[in-house]
């Protein structure tokens, strides 16, 4: 008789849902499952979901209780024994899909997966110290490892400070959802791509006696069209590597940073799209719409996705010069600091002029500084002849 | 793990099943009951000692989200189902509490807005929270609704959540809620009570799906529970499969 093997995958409940939390199974490793039993309970935007098996059989484990899973991923097998799960496992562990070969780690009994074994290797983890589900350690056992011990270094219960610590703090709970994923998603970001920055200082020009600086939303408008009209000589900052690929977004689409502050002051960035076609004043315009679709809680999800580069101005702080993180899918960004004022000597004597700093942050894996210097520089002389 | 109280949910969702018809019930408890959601922690969300110290019982319910303390002045509203369409929780929070804002603004309770996941706010204050639960083709909705309820109490029993939506920017219990008395919406949760069944008896938030043959008409049970002696009754819409 052939034997069947079947995955259990994480459904999508709601369309923009990616994950969800495993909050109890509800029938054990090993044992029979029947059709339309119930086999776990998921939890995702304070609703629960009784996950029902498909298929008969004996089940398989794969994920643990109340860790985050991704929509589609495989948390539980289901076949004619856990035997003949794992063989099932074991003859398709070089598909492109699986987690690569698995092989038994070095004097141990311990069976390993290759994507595992690069990231006990990346984050030099002992393998006996992390639980596995299953007989086999996977990339997602290291994962959750990770996630619960913080820094990948040995392991510590969840929870635990320094004594002498723990008396000088207040426990305020664990992070909310979106700041949790949020720090997920720059983590994920960070080890994609390697930090560097380059930097300049524009000078707007000779401020007036009396006169007034350069308004922010003037400025912001000016540098969002200028960097989308040089995107396209400078082609490496509009894309970003993915699995060994270079991936280059064919639109000039820019998001620009603002702030909501009607809901908890968090940050929002919404996409102009096609940002090169616009002139500053269309561009002004469109950012005062963003704007406003913000303040009346009107952004949809799809508006802040899909932008090849980021612009982030802290408007309305005494902020003059910092660095923007790079989001996910992207390669740069351009951090553009307040205006300011300052003096500087010419001729004989001095000039009191704006100037304002810009800081291009962008990933050295794929270009130098040479190549994002230039960029840079590009970027300040068409300011300067903008706006001087 | 911590009891499950059938009569909170359980029972309620395993009727609908059975019955294939829509279930709902309008209550108020007498006194004071802390119900974690499904993925909740007891001693991170609440004061268990004071619970202890107060005879509080800790119970666990279906759905997800966070913990909560049900106490005089609030009114309970539990709902039950066939779904309709697939599992999809923000529409269903949407349809459902759309259709309590209706009810709400209809007896006169005006400016309610919907934040975060699926609370309800007088301004930038939470005045119904609510919980769902999807199971074999079948939701159940569980909401609170604070009428006339004292708020100070809740900060007695429960931490400061360790999951809170964006809006909340961390206010404490006492900055973060409100009742409908104290925004100057008059009525009290037996009103309310009596206006929620009829509403639910006249038209229902859900559509109806159709499932197994229902064979018979059922009748309606009051139920009565012996672990909380609760004033509650229940109501119950007759599926009409013709019309599925």
């Amino acid at each position: 008789m052939k034997q069947s093997v079947r995955a259990i995958f994480v459904p999508q409940l709601d369309v923009n849902d990616v994950e969800m939390e495993l909050v109890s199974w509800t029938v054990e490793h090993g044992a029979s499952v029947a059709s339309g039993s119930e086999l776990c309970v998921l939890e995702t935007a304070k609703a629960t979901h009784d996950l029902c098996s498909e298929h008969s059989g004996v089940l398989y484990r794969v994920a643990g209780v109340h860790v985050t899973v991704r929509v589609g991923e495989v948390i539980a097998w289901v076949g004619e024994s856990l035997a003949a799960v794992e063989t099932h496992l074991a003859s398709t562990a070089g598909s492109p899909d699986s987690e690569g070969a698995v092989e038994n780690d070095s004097g141990t009994e311990l069976r390993i997966t290759a994507k595992a074994r690069k990231l006990i290797d990346r984050h030099g983890l002992d393998a006996e110290a992390i639980e596995r589900v299953g007989a086999v350690l996977k990339e997602k056992d290291v994962r959750r490892y990770l996630e619960t011990s913080g820094d990948g270094g040995p392991a510590a219960s969840a929870g635990t400070l320094p004594e002498r610590i723990e008396q000088l703090v207040d426990r305020e709970g664990a992070l909310s959802r979106s700041v949790a994923a949020m720090a997920r998603h720059l983590a994920e970001t960070r080890r994609d791509l390697i930090l560097a920055t380059v930097e300049t200082e524009v000078v707007l020009g000779r401020l007036p006696e009396g006169g007034e600086k350069c308004s922010e939303e003037h400025l912001l408008s000016t540098v969002v069209r200028t960097v989308a009209g040089l995107l396209g000589e400078f082609p490496l900052l509009k894309s970003f590597s993915h699995a060994g690929e270079l991936i280059r977004y064919r639109a000039s689409d820019i998001a620009v940073t603002m702030l909501d502050e009607d809901h908890a002051s968090r940050l929002l960035a919404p996409v102009l799209r096609g940002a090169d076609r616009l002139d500053v004043q269309q561009t002004s315009r469109r950012l005062a719409e963003l704007r406003a679709s913000i303040g009346a809680g009107e952004l949809h999800e799809e508006e802040q996705l899909g932008a090849c580069f980021t612009i982030t101005m802290l408007e309305g702080l005494a902020v003059t010069r910092f660095t923007a993180l790079q989001n996910r899918y992207q390669s740069a960004a351009l951090a553009v600091g307040s205006p300011r004022e300052v003096v500087i000597s010419k001729d004989a004597g001095f000039e009191s002029v704006q100037s304002v700093s810009l800081t291009l942050s962008y990933d050295h894996g794929l270009c130098d500084g040479f190549y994002a210097g230039g960029f840079l520089s590009r970027l300040e002389q068409a300011l300067k002849s903008e706006l001087d | 793990m911590l009891p499950r109280d059938p009569d909170i949910g359980d029972g309620l969702l395993a009727q609908a099943k059975r019955s294939g018809s829509q279930i709902a019930r309008f209550w108020q408890s007498d006194r004071e009951i802390v119900v974690c959601g499904r993925s909740n922690e007891p001693d991170r969300e609440c004061h268990l000692d004071v619970c202890h110290a107060r005879a509080i019982p800790v119970v666990t319910r279906r759905g997800g989200g966070g913990t909560v303390l049900l106490a005089p002045g609030m009114l309970v509203l539990s709902m039950a189902g066939a779904c309709g369409f697939p599992a999809r929780p923000r529409l269903a929070f949407e349809r459902i509490n759309a259709w309590v804002q209706e009810l709400l603004r209809d007896g006169g309770v005006v400016g309610l807005t919907a934040r975060g996941t699926s609370d309800l706010c007088l301004g930038n204050r939470k005045v119904l929270g609510c919980s769902l639960s999807f199971s074999g083709g079948c939701l159940l909705y569980q909401g609170v609704l604070l009428v006339n309820t004292r708020i100070a109490r809740i900060a007695d029993v429960l931490r400061h959540p360790s999951r809170e939506p964006e809006y909340r920017a961390a206010r404490e219990h006492d900055e973060f809620l409100t009742t409908l008395t104290e925004q100057g919406f008059a009525g009290s949760v037996e009103d309310w009570i009596d206006r929620f069944q009829q509403r639910f008896e006249a038209r229902a938030p859900l559509p109806l799906a159709a499932t197994a043959p229902i064979s018979a008409p059922h009748k309606t049970r009051q139920y009565k529970t012996r672990q909380y002696k609760t004033r509650q009754s229940v109501c119950r819409q007759q599926a009409d499969l013709s019309r599925a």
